[in-house]
């Protein structure tokens, strides 16, 4: 009799202590210790303002003003920094950069992606760039350039000296502009794209003979899909 | 027993003395308050002192006046918060002049701090304004701010955290003169044979008095050496010249250099027009000169001649003699503000004969006074200037620019390749059409390519005045030596573009079949644009929609320079083009270049 009472007593404390475990178990599975949400993805697309594509500076695939994107980050306060990679796949960016036609029909249409990355869902109030004029590539007709607008084809495209003002404008560039405001918000398993604007009106400055060019850009949307 | 009562007397004798001593120092205390021992001054000292006889040591060494002195400071119940120094010099046998004012230097220094701080408050401010200073810390914002306005010379207020007080003005110093506190370099002015020069120095202490007694040297310096300006350059004779430099036209350039006996850096030139005392410019190390218009004395229209003057000045200040050279520029007409519009018809044609295809001068002549007078806003302000009538001239620069526009014809030589006796435009006339356009002149241009080619550097002139691209690149492909123009095409779908034309075949040989040969395209550089494209009458792919027509209109200026250098080039000979077109296609013309209002 007695080691029946001792036997169902070790059954009954081993229920009880089991018990405990289980909902010990169950109590601290429920609270993380941080937030772990899905993440959202942040585009940027690169659009073009051009009030000279009538005459001077019309957009086609094969017209040429571009420039070179080294680096894309978004950015929050206190220096926390989000790197955007040219699509949410990529790990890093190509060291010479990535290159990008201002003229081509593509950027009128804000169809250049200048990056995608994942990203957290937070807000984000800043964008760095790291930009600079593209080397002409086409040295032809006589116009051994270092920067060029390159407007047609065929044999003699015509070609415009691109002049960076002196001293040359610095290549790291943060947008917004100073006293402007901005707020990107990432949802989570969302899409958020940030359009940036290359103003070439102010980009593109006429002078005799040749351009005055300083890249301008502004962020002139956010929309969160 | 005795010895103890001397020995007891003895001790009440030391202790009473040494109560008396306490006594004594409690009463010598007895006013704390009373007045302090006074402030010891300052005492300053010289080093690399000048010998005396620098006459001596200039010959055997070659120094220059330019020295180097060395100072410093002692205070026996302080420091020392500052320096101040003056010189005066004179000649031999001259008494010193008054001296000049103090310059009081800090003797304070901190890492970010590329200059000495010259101070230009008051006495009494100076040890605020060195413990203010003196205290800051790296961690201070205001120690960076401070170095940054040290750096531009300028003088600021001591930025205290109480706030500014008004008398406490600082600045940089000229590090080319004061390198430390306790260093500087001077050069002391030199332009006789031998000059008299006296250093003073004193100190401030940190109760900002002054060393009653500066350290004081007297030395010689002889002459020094001064350079001798030399003009290498000037412009051509009869230049043009405006009033206002543009992006095109920086001035008329003069280069000129300094023959410096000391072989040293540090020259600097001046320069002046048409007077040699008054309105020098400014000291600049620049060895080229841009003058315009305006710097003219006076400032005349036309034709006129000036001298350009220019001197020299080494770092130690001596001067050298002016130089100078006369030269004679043009200022045209068309420079003045205001002027009234006015057109030069250029018939640089040579006689045909006089049948169809070959016309005469005169045919040509009047057939344009026909479509001119057909434009009411020219019809009563257009001249002739016929260069077969004018020993095969084009007109001076001194003519052209009573113009506001030029109309040049060259429109007879169809028939073939031009031969180099019928090249029609010279060297001279090049720069000429080149100067009027930077002047503010408007050129319209008839003819095709073809009279122009083997004249003297065609491709490099074609290039720039009517921005094309170099015929050195296209003339293998652009040439259609077949009878295969017959006019050009407007840009389609431009409200402003230049009319069809199809030629004229009443203008033409019989046998022309209504269209001409050796009519080249013309490819745009740059910012020109085609105005007219290619017909061809064989539909040839590669001719047809080829670019023929040229414009280049220059931008709105920055003020307060004016407009200059608009060109219009037709590419072919308008002569055959029927005369409603013609008078269609000047006037757009016209008015691209400003000459007429909206069409």
């Amino acid at each position: 009799m007695g080691t029946l009472m001792s036997a169902r007593l070790r059954t009954n404390l081993m229920r009880l202590l089991l018990g405990m475990v289980l909902s010990l178990v169950t109590l601290s599975c429920d609270q993380y210790q941080y937030a772990s949400p899905l993440p959202g993805i942040l585009e940027v697309r690169l659009s073009v303002k051009n009030s000279r594509q009538g005459d001077l500076l019309p957009f086609s695939p094969v017209n040429q003003f571009a420039f070179i994107l080294k680096d894309l980050r978004a950015t929050q306060p206190g220096d926390v920094r989000l790197p955007v990679y040219p699509d949410i796949y990529a790990i890093r960016r190509n060291s010479s950069g990535d290159w990008f036609n201002s003229l081509d029909t593509l950027a009128r249409d804000s169809a250049l992606i200048l990056g995608a990355s994942y990203s957290p869902p937070e807000s984000f109030t800043g964008i760095e760039m790291f930009t600079e004029l593209a080397p002409y590539q086409n040295q032809f007709g006589g116009a051994n350039y270092p920067y060029a607008v390159s407007i047609g084809t065929g044999f003699f495209p015509s070609v415009i000296e691109v002049v960076q003002p002196l001293p040359p404008p610095p290549a790291f560039r943060r947008l917004p502009r100073p006293g402007e405001a901005l707020n990107i918000q990432v949802n989570e398993g969302r899409l958020t794209r940030v359009t940036i604007t290359l103003d070439l009106d102010s980009t593109l400055v006429r002078r005799t003979e040749f351009f005055l060019g300083n890249l301008v850009f502004y962020v002139s949307s956010v929309q969160n899909f | 027993m005795h010895d103890k009562k001397r020995i007891v007397r003895f001790q009440a004798l030391i202790s009473l003395v040494t109560i008396a001593g306490f006594a004594l120092v409690l009463w010598t205390c007895k006013y704390p308050e009373g007045p302090a021992n006074r402030n010891t001054v300052p005492e300053t000292r010289l080093a690399n002192v000048p010998a005396n006889d620098t006459t001596a040591l200039y010959i055997r060494q070659g120094t220059f006046p330019e020295q180097q002195l060395y100072w410093l400071g002692d205070d026996p119940d302080g420091y020392i918060i500052g320096f101040r120094y003056r010189w005066t010099s004179t000649r031999p046998n001259v008494p010193f002049p008054n001296p000049p004012d103090w310059t009081t230097v800090l003797n304070i220094i901190k890492n970010g701090w590329e200059n000495s701080i010259i101070i230009r408050g008051t006495p009494g401010s100076l040890f605020r304004v060195y413990n203010f200073l003196a205290t800051l810390t790296q961690d201070d914002a205001e120690l960076r701010v401070i170095g940054d306005s040290l750096a531009t010379r300028r003088a600021f207020a001591v930025p205290y955290r109480a706030g500014i007080v008004a008398t406490d003005s600082i600045a940089g110093a000229d590090r080319s003169v004061i390198q430390t506190p306790t260093t500087g370099t001077f050069i002391f002015f030199s332009p006789a044979d031998s000059n008299l020069h006296r250093f003073e120095v004193a100190s401030i202490d940190n109760s900002d008095e002054i060393d009653p007694t500066p350290a004081t040297v007297n030395f010689w310096t002889l002459v020094s050496p001064g350079s001798v300006a030399v003009i290498d350059i000037i412009p051509a004779p009869n230049s043009m010249a405006i009033r206002t430099a543009t992006e095109r036209w920086l001035g008329l350039k003069f280069i000129y250099r300094s023959l410096d006996p000391n072989n040293s850096f540090g020259i600097d030139f001046s320069y002046n027009v048409d007077d040699s005392a008054n309105g020098w410019s400014e000291w600049s190390a620049s060895t080229e000169a841009y003058i315009t218009a305006l710097e003219f004395k006076p400032l005349v229209t036309g034709r006129s001649n000036h001298v350009f003057y220019v001197r020299a000045r080494n770092r130690w200040g001596v001067l050298s003699p002016i130089v100078s050279r006369p030269f004679s520029a043009i200022v045209p007409p068309i420079d003045e503000a205001g002027y009234q519009k006015r057109l030069l018809v250029i018939n640089n044609d040579r006689d045909g004969n006089g049948t169809r295809g070959f016309p005469t001068v005169a045919q040509v002549e009047s057939v344009y006074q026909d479509v001119l007078n057909s434009i009411p806003e020219l019809a009563s302000r257009y001249s002739i200037w016929r260069t077969t009538a004018n020993g095969n001239n084009f007109p001076p620069l001194d003519t052209l620019g009573k113009y506001t526009t030029i109309l040049v014809l060259q429109e007879q030589y169809i028939a073939g390749p031009a031969t180099a006796a019928q090249q029609i435009f010279n060297p001279g006339e090049e720069i000429a059409v080149g100067n009027y356009l930077n002047a503010g002149g408007n050129l319209i241009w008839s003819s095709s390519s073809n009279p122009m080619r083997g004249i003297f550097d065609f491709p490099t002139w074609a290039t720039d005045i009517f921005h094309t691209i170099p015929v050195t690149l296209t003339s293998p492909i652009i040439m259609n030596s077949a009878l295969d123009f017959v006019g050009v095409r407007g840009r389609s779908g431009s409200a402003n573009s230049y009319p069809d034309v199809l030629l004229d075949s009443t203008k033409l040989a019989a046998d022309s079949m209504g269209a001409i040969r050796w009519i080249p395209v013309n490819f745009p550089r740059g910012f020109a644009e085609t105005i007219t494209y290619f017909d061809s009458r064989s539909d040839d792919p590669f001719f047809e929609g080829a670019p023929v027509g040229i414009r280049f209109l220059a931008p709105p200026p920055i003020p307060p320079a004016r407009t200059t250098y608009s060109v219009v080039y037709f590419g072919f000979p308008l002569y055959y083009a029927p005369r409603d077109v013609m008078i269609q296609t000047l006037r757009r013309a016209f008015f691209d270049v400003k000459e007429i209002p909206a069409p």
